[in-house]
């Protein structure tokens, strides 16, 4: 059997990290018993991404470049704060290769960040009831 | 120090949110806005103590923001903090060239971005 060739560009660069761990310095906020403000910020981070999702694929319909760079910037910057490191790595590959990865690569690359963005959810959901 | 006025200018929701939390607890008076346009029509009246600032937003963004701040002579005393994301570190000079007094990198860390903000207020050129 032939090895498949190994594939180039932004999307072959796979995320190894893990999908979600909150942060420490949000954890203490649990830890001091105020897990309601991380339940306010997870639920908002949720939000706020999906809006940002649909957005990205609103730009990417439109061929706008420039908008998915955004778009995945501020995404990722949400997802960093709150420990969402495959989301936002993936993110960060939109917005490094949004101005010259062929279209049907960054096509792959927002459905994983949709993949990623609902594992990511529903492991939420499991901790935090959010 | 603790009491004075900090106006937060962030886009992204998670990170205003985050922001303003830690910040109050640590006895800063907060405003929080989504945008540069809002922020400038709030200065006159609330005149922070310092401005905390995202570089990348849609519409005007940080670095214009500083500069109209920074070429007003009513407005320049005002500490401008820039936060910029860690991986662009071409960000960091971006800011300081439009007059940034200085910037954060994000995520912000919760620990210690009071004692960050708490620094540049105690600056002299802050007084």
């Amino acid at each position: 059997m032939t090895p498949e060739p190994r594939r180039q560009g932004a999307v072959a660069e796979r995320e190894t990290q893990e999908l979600w761990k909150l942060p420490d310095s949000l954890l203490e906020f649990v830890d001091s018993g105020d897990e309601e403000m991380i339940v306010e910020i997870l639920t908002l981070f949720q939000h706020d991404s999906a809006e940002r999702l649909r957005d990205l694929n609103v730009a990417l319909a439109n061929k706008d470049r420039d908008a998915i760079r955004k778009q995945a910037h501020t995404l990722k910057g949400a997802a960093l704060q709150v420990g969402a490191m495959a989301l936002s790595s993936v993110c960060l590959q939109l917005e490094k290769h949004a101005d010259r990865t062929p279209e049907p690569e960054l096509l792959e690359l927002v459905c994983r960040a949709w993949e990623y963005y609902e594992r990511t959810c529903r492991e939420m959901l499991q901790a935090y009831h959010t | 120090m603790a009491g004075e006025t900090i106006l937060v200018v962030d886009d992204a929701t998670v990170n205003l949110k985050l922001t303003d939390i830690v910040l109050r607890k640590e006895g800063f008076r907060v405003h929080a806005v989504a945008d540069a346009e809002q922020a400038l029509h709030m200065i006159p009246e609330l005149h922070p103590s310092l401005i905390l600032a995202d570089i990348q937003m849609p519409g005007m963004d940080g670095l214009e923001m500083t500069r109209r701040i920074k070429g007003n002579p009513a407005m320049r005393d005002i500490v401008v903090v820039a936060l910029t994301a860690c991986a662009m570190k071409e960000d960091e000079q971006r800011a300081l060239d439009a007059g940034c007094d200085g910037y954060i990198t994000k995520p912000i860390d919760t620990h210690t971005l009071g004692s960050q903000i708490r620094e540049y207020l105690a600056r002299p050129d802050s007084m």
